[in-house]
């Protein structure tokens, strides 16, 4: 009995340590989305009903269940064309949410492995609606199935359709220039950086364009650049950080400019989509490219050169006396 | 003496002719620069034909700097080498006296004081140029102007059809207001734009589409020990579209609002502050710094030099060093976007940092990542 007791014991100790070391398992699942289309701006009346669909698709090897949420939405980080809905406290106190004016025919999606899945949405705007621009956003968020044990990090996809609804004809386009620089005030390299923010003081949003003309001390143009190439849009009431960039390999513009030393950027942009060109923004910043490297190595090669002459002259000299 | 009473009898004459010459040529043009002029159109893009959607109107606010008699003419001149190009079609062109526009620089001359005095009716019409003469808009039966005042007027098509030159960039304008012998004019810069609007069409031939995925829901970031090293955990994100460019953000749910209100690992059933091991209040969290504690995350640039951007605080360039997030979707960071579109999927590396500190419990710590996709609107 008591060899049978040691032998439990004996074989009970591996089972307990087995136990004991079983790692958290997670079970763990890739998540994928597409949309089409990624946006949707609209031209609608007081009073008017417009119906559409979102499709969806997962190109993941697992269904996912996403969970469908309409809310009026603000632009992530000033970053103008990005969307991220508002909490429903304060979608409820968002003066231009168009939230309540939407309905969709599902609460939530089933998203199988490469298939197509429809949204069908509606939205009536009230006969009492005022003019101008209001939003929101079709927002899905993905419900996932995956197992609390151990320490981790668990993932979650959303991702949805921003709409922008214009009502009436007569609306406000009117913008203001807060900045534009360039990103630092010296560079050794072309790789300038020019920072423009643009607040929207319309009742509607606006996709500010443009360019960026570049010129050095000769007053020659060294390169143009555009303006908000994405054309990422500005919504009402919002502040916008644009960032374009000038990279050019060498110091020597296409059209045979230097670009070296002290140099002047031009910003022109447009924003109204009836006759632009009233209503500009226009600004100059200026900025210098010091390549230094290369000056400090032509420095030191001049400087060898001048004291390898004057050795040789001293050496001439020393020759000829003795 | 001979020679030299000769002499006088050419030289007098001659003297004479060229003073009294000069005389009327002084008096009979006084021409003069004009005190204040500009030119605001209302498109700026380049080879516009004028017709429909791409109708050009402008407005001219012109101050003289002599006084200028009833019945003159205003005429704006294009470049010469330009024919037909700011002219689209010759005619006549509907013009308007104006008292403001919306570039007016209020107490300078610069502002438009007055509209276009007329002597009648003012007329405008456009006509083209040909070898040795430039496009023209001419406006007649122009009223007194008076020096130190701006005068304003609108001009837009009619028969005559007014388009943009085809070359980006700089044009020179003159333009002379002008009545008998008295010429006032002034010669300046206007620039021209490759687009100057997003023209938004009714019709979509290929709606545009965002894909976006993420290799794993789950990360596992094994055990972390207080005072020790930082654990590491990541998955990869992979974007295509056919639209303007893509963006990702992030945000987490950290303690759900129960103490410190922010993301980063919470202890399952935690109540307090040390229950979470924060994503932190600053922009970014050197975990290889003994002192330093949290979470956070890093992405990988998804095409080198491209045109993917990670946020800087969200680099991998720093080992160790990662970039903190906020709880739900206020706050949302920016993490990644493309300029443009991505006809494939590429992808970026997520890379999870977490760091217990001395004050975190023993326990089980969780956090879950929301990552929002899109595509530029």
């Amino acid at each position: 009995m008591k060899s049978l007791l040691k032998y439990n014991s004996i074989l009970l100790l591996p089972v307990i340590i087995l136990i004991l070391s079983v790692y958290p398992v997670f079970a763990q699942a890739s998540l994928s989305i597409g949309v089409a289309p990624t946006s949707k701006v609209l031209k609608m009346l007081p009073g008017e009903t417009y119906s559409d669909e979102i499709v969806f698709w997962n190109l993941s090897q697992d269904s996912d269940t996403y969970k469908v949420f309409i809310s009026s939405f603000q632009q992530i980080e000033n970053q103008p064309g990005t969307a991220i809905i508002l909490t429903e406290e304060e979608d409820a106190l968002a003066p231009y949410s168009a939230s309540k004016w939407i309905t969709v025919s599902k609460s939530s999606l089933i998203l199988e492995p490469n298939k197509n899945t429809r949204l069908q949405y509606s939205i009536t705007v009230p006969s009492d609606a005022t003019n101008g621009e209001f939003n929101a956003e079709i927002f899905l968020i993905s419900e996932n199935d995956y197992n609390l044990q151990g320490t981790a990090t668990f993932t979650n996809l959303a991702a949805g359709m921003p709409i922008l609804i214009q009502i009436g004809d007569d609306y406000v386009q009117n913008a203001e220039l807060l900045r534009f620089v360039a990103e630092k005030k010296v560079y050794e390299k072309i790789n300038v950086d020019f920072l423009t923010t643009i607040k929207n003081l319309g009742d509607t949003h606006i996709t500010p364009t443009g360019e960026i003309l570049i010129e050095n001390i000769f007053r020659q143009e060294v390169a143009r650049i555009p303006f908000n190439k994405n054309a990422q849009s500005l919504l009402r009431d919002n502040l916008g950080n644009y960032v374009d960039n000038w990279t050019q390999s060498g110091y020597i513009s296409p059209n045979k400019a230097i670009a070296v030393g002290p140099m002047k950027a031009r910003l022109m942009v447009t924003y109204r989509s009836f006759q632009p060109g009233f209503a500009v923004l226009a600004s100059e910043t200026s900025f210098w490219i010091i390549p230094w490297k290369i000056i400090i190595a032509i420095l030191i090669a001049t400087l060898l050169v001048i004291i390898i002459r004057i050795t040789k002259k001293k050496i001439n000299r020393k020759n000829e006396i003795s | 003496m001979k020679s030299l009473k000769t002499s006088m009898k050419i030289v007098i004459p001659t003297l004479f002719l060229v003073l009294s010459t000069a005389f009327f040529i002084v008096f009979s043009a006084q021409a003069g620069t004009l005190a204040a002029v500009y030119i605001f159109m209302s498109r700026l893009k380049v080879n516009l034909n004028g017709s429909g959607a791409q109708a050009v109107q402008m407005i001219l606010a012109i101050d003289t700097a002599t006084s200028i008699g009833s019945g003159g003419t205003i005429e704006i001149a294009f470049p010469d080498d330009e024919d037909s190009s700011w002219c689209r079609t010759a005619g006549a062109l509907t013009v308007t006296g104006v008292s403001s526009s919306s570039v007016d620089l209020s107490a300078t001359n610069w502002q438009i004081d007055a509209v276009l005095p007329t002597s009648g009716t003012l007329g405008a019409t456009c006509s083209q140029g040909g070898a040795g003469t430039t496009d023209k808009i001419v406006i007649t039966a122009v009223g007194p102007l008076t020096a130190g005042t701006t005068y304003g007027v609108q001009i837009a098509s009619n028969t005559g059809i007014i388009g943009t030159n085809s070359t980006i960039g700089e044009h020179i304008l003159t333009v002379t207001a002008s009545q008998g012998a008295t010429t006032d004019s002034k010669s300046f810069k206007i620039y021209l734009l490759t687009d100057d609007a997003v023209v938004v069409s009714a019709t979509v031939s290929a709606v545009p589409t965002v894909v976006c995925s993420i290799s794993t829901n789950t990360v596992n970031l094994g055990t972390l020990y207080p005072g020790g090293t930082y654990a590491t955990g990541s998955h990869t994100i992979s974007t295509s579209t056919t639209g303007q460019g893509y963006y990702w953000a992030a945000y987490g749910t950290g303690d759900g609002g129960v103490s410190t209100n922010d993301a980063g690992l919470w202890r399952s059933g935690g109540t307090v502050a040390a229950d979470l091991i924060r994503s932190g209040a600053t922009a970014t969290l050197d975990l290889t710094n003994a002192t330093i504690s949290g979470f956070g995350l890093t992405l990988s640039d998804p095409d080198g030099a491209g045109s993917a951007i990670v946020a800087t605080n969200f680099s991998d360039a720093s080992a160790g060093t990662f970039g903190t997030i906020d709880r739900l979707y206020a706050g949302a960071k920016l993490i990644l976007s493309q300029n443009g579109s991505q006809g494939s999927a590429e992808n970026s590396t997520v890379t999870y940092g977490a760091k217990a500190g001395a004050t975190n419990p023993a326990g089980t710590y969780q956090e879950t990542v929301y990552f929002v996709c899109g595509g530029y609107y």
